[in-house]
């Protein structure tokens, strides 16, 4: 591939708690090239996040721990470095932009402060240097009049408002490829349009490369170029957006798009769902991880885990492409 | 499957409400459920010396809106518009500041504590937060229980009868009678809520964002929950939701609601095909649709939404609107009909 830039390589989180090792993240691979974004969806607990944490390490350990893989960026196992040497990457190369603003930002330092803050440990810039730079910044996420913002605290700010300076500053540094976790779930769908049509035209004019993390299949039909669907821990299916939308392969894919009345849908059908539980880290014992509930299971999705197949240009960890 | 089975009960029922209302009551609102007047709600944001408020946070006004019976009403808006307060002061759990609230042809403004325990017997309220709305240390089915017991139940078997027969009506086993409200899933627990509403055979819901918290592939299973039991039972629903999606399948006239104003009220249909109101149109295109690449043409709104404090005088959306004239910064604008059920404030109009 060219200019890849991220690739992640079977990579294994287990949280270790009172003797009981659970498995978060079991086996993701997939890979990013520059100028690409990556949309990882799935639902809650579905280890969306903690691959997200894992490649910017920053996951507590304990509990977390990384018990296999790699995680290649740029050449270079991310996984060997010192935490000195990560911290450097982080903000410098790779960056990201959490879901809820408020927690993100430090309430007692004023927006200029940190975005600075972040330019002078990372560009050896000094305070007056780094002021200038931290109203451009505002200025390139169009925060309207910026050289009164960088003097306000983070209340003074909107959700939206404190979310672009949290994009503001991720891109401080012109970071080769920015991590979104959950960017407009605590945000309105128009603050959410607006934000998510900057996300693209900031990756258009940087070009960087872009992992965004949703629940959310239509912001991923909005910006992704490629989609990997997560489910209990795995990817069950890796392909263009184009693919994942018109004519998806996995069972549970395809179930999570019936699962959302869509806007040109009848009203008032019966929508389809998806029968039961994800089922936790402990109940998976054999066989396919959806086997529960999958209307296509069959004798061996019961006993034996599908490895991801090839069909067409996707991944499917199904047995019905096997 | 389609509700089509069960859809002329449920009819049945809502007409049979609607009918008896009307014969006793005579009066000009019977034949809506619910109609509400002039509804404000403003909260006291600061104070003066003696306690009293100098400023307030208009959440609420001046709203009106009815619901016929064995009708759903969908309320979207953006966070902080007063949506969830309309919702609240509606079943009074706020005492309106202005305006009145008539349900089932009965004023309910001023009811007092006692006289509301039984308008509470036809209206209820779900949270969206199934986690907070159960008791941890109760028993799910005692939580049921003691709503029958309040509401005039007071045999212990016919109590338990009742909760198996709801728990089974809302899709829960009923041995999960006796377990604790953390033994349950996000998804299970808002059908404990649900079994509660239900245990006083209401014929109204205000639902308050009863799906947002929950998992795309569990909203789902709600969502045909409540379709299924409106269907059963001729419920009306006041669905208050900012998920635009999941307002447009189950309502059947949806009211956008702006800063503690309502702009537009319209049929479903037509409200999705043609918006009327600047503001419902900005936000409807704002909805991510699930194809990629189809490259639709978002209004995107500039701005923010201005405080409730101090509402921009004229149109409250005056500030944002790219068509406001100078009318629209100096007078408000008056509700107009613009067809058929479909209403909208707009000097465009």
């Amino acid at each position: 591939m060219k200019d890849e830039i991220l690739k992640v390589n079977d990579l294994a989180v287990h949280f270790h708690l009172d003797k009981r090792i659970i498995p978060a993240v079991d086996g993701v691979s997939f890979s990013i090239s520059k100028g690409e974004t990556l949309g990882i969806v799935g639902e809650s607990g579905c280890g969306k996040s903690v691959t997200a944490l894992s490649i910017m390490r920053l996951l507590p350990s304990p509990p977390a721990k990384i018990a296999g893989g790699e995680i290649w960026f740029k050449g270079e196992n991310l996984l060997n470095k010192t935490d000195e040497e990560m911290r450097r990457i982080r903000g410098n190369n790779i960056s990201m932009i959490f879901q809820e603003p408020m927690t993100s930002l430090n309430p007692v330092f004023t927006i200029g402060h940190q975005i600075a803050e972040v330019l002078m440990q990372h560009k050896n810039l000094s305070k007056k240097e780094a002021l200038s730079e931290a109203v451009e910044m505002l200025e390139l996420v169009k925060i309207p009049l910026p050289e009164k913002r960088i003097k306000q605290y983070p209340h003074h700010l909107s959700g939206g408002m404190r979310q672009r300076v949290m994009i503001a500053m991720a891109l401080a540094c012109d970071p080769e490829l920015l991590i979104a976790d959950e960017p407009t779930t605590a945000l309105d769908v128009t603050i959410e349009a607006q934000i998510l049509e900057l996300i693209n035209e900031l990756k258009e004019k940087l070009g960087s490369a872009v992992i965004m993390i949703t629940h959310d299949l239509g912001v991923v039909a909005e910006v992704a170029d490629k989609v990997a669907v997560m489910y209990a821990g795995r990817i069950v299916e890796n392909a263009d957006v184009h693919i994942i939308f018109n004519d998806p392969k996995h069972p549970y894919t395809k179930g999570l798009l019936e699962a959302i009345p869509d806007v040109d849908m009848d009203r008032g059908q019966r929508l389809k769902e998806i029968k039961g539980l994800v089922p936790s880290p402990d109940e998976i014992k054999e066989g396919c991880r959806f086997k529960t509930r999958c209307e296509y299971a069959r004798g061996k999705c019961m006993i034996e885990e599908p490895p991801l197949i090839p069909h067409g240009s996707s991944l499917v960890r199904c047995w019905n492409y096997g | 499957m389609s509700f089509m089975s069960v859809e002329t009960e449920g009819v049945r029922r809502a007409n049979m409400y609607k009918e008896v209302k009307l014969q006793d009551g005579g009066m000009e609102v019977t034949a809506e459920i619910l109609a509400v007047n002039g509804l404000k709600k403003h909260f006291p944001f600061k104070k003066n010396w003696f306690g009293k408020g100098i400023e307030y946070v208009k959440a609420v006004d001046g709203v009106d809106l009815h619901i016929d019976y064995g009708e759903t009403l969908g309320l979207v808006g953006e966070s902080g518009c007063g949506k969830s307060t309309t919702g609240r002061t509606i079943i009074r759990l706020l005492d309106p500041t202005e305006g009145q609230i008539f349900f089932e042809g009965e004023n309910i403004t001023h009811l007092g504590k006692k006289q509301l325990r039984q308008v509470y017997k036809r209206m209820q309220l779900i949270f969206q937060d199934p986690f907070a709305s159960l008791n941890p240390r109760k028993k799910v089915g005692n939580a049921i229980s003691e709503v029958l017991y309040v509401h005039g139940m007071k045999d212990r078997n016919q109590r338990r009868e009742k909760t198996e027969e709801l728990f089974e009506m809302v899709g829960l086993r009923k041995e999960e009678i006796d377990k604790y409200p953390h033994e349950f899933s996000g998804g299970q627990r808002q059908r404990v809520v649900i079994a509660r509403a239900l245990a006083v055979n209401p014929r109204l819901i205000i639902c308050d964002e009863p799906v947002s918290a929950l998992d795309v592939s569990i909203q789902a299973q709600i969502i045909n929950l409540l379709m299924e039991l409106k269907a059963r039972l001729g419920l009306s629903y006041l669905f208050i939701s900012h998920d635009l999606r999941v307002v447009r399948h189950v309502s059947d006239r949806v009211a956008v609601m702006y800063l503690g104003k309502i702009v537009e009220t319209a049929p479903t249909e037509e409200l999705f095909k043609e918006p009327a109101h600047p503001y419902s149109k900005a936000l409807l295109s704002a909805v991510p649709v699930l194809k990629p690449g189809s490259n639709r043409r978002k209004l995107v709104l500039e701005g923010e939404v201005p405080s409730p404090v101090n509402p921009p005088s004229g149109c409250r959306f005056n500030t944002r609107c790219k068509y406001a004239t100078r009318k629209c910064r100096e007078v408000e604008p008056p509700v107009k009909c613009i067809g058929q059920q479909h209403f909208a404030a707009c000097h465009l109009y």
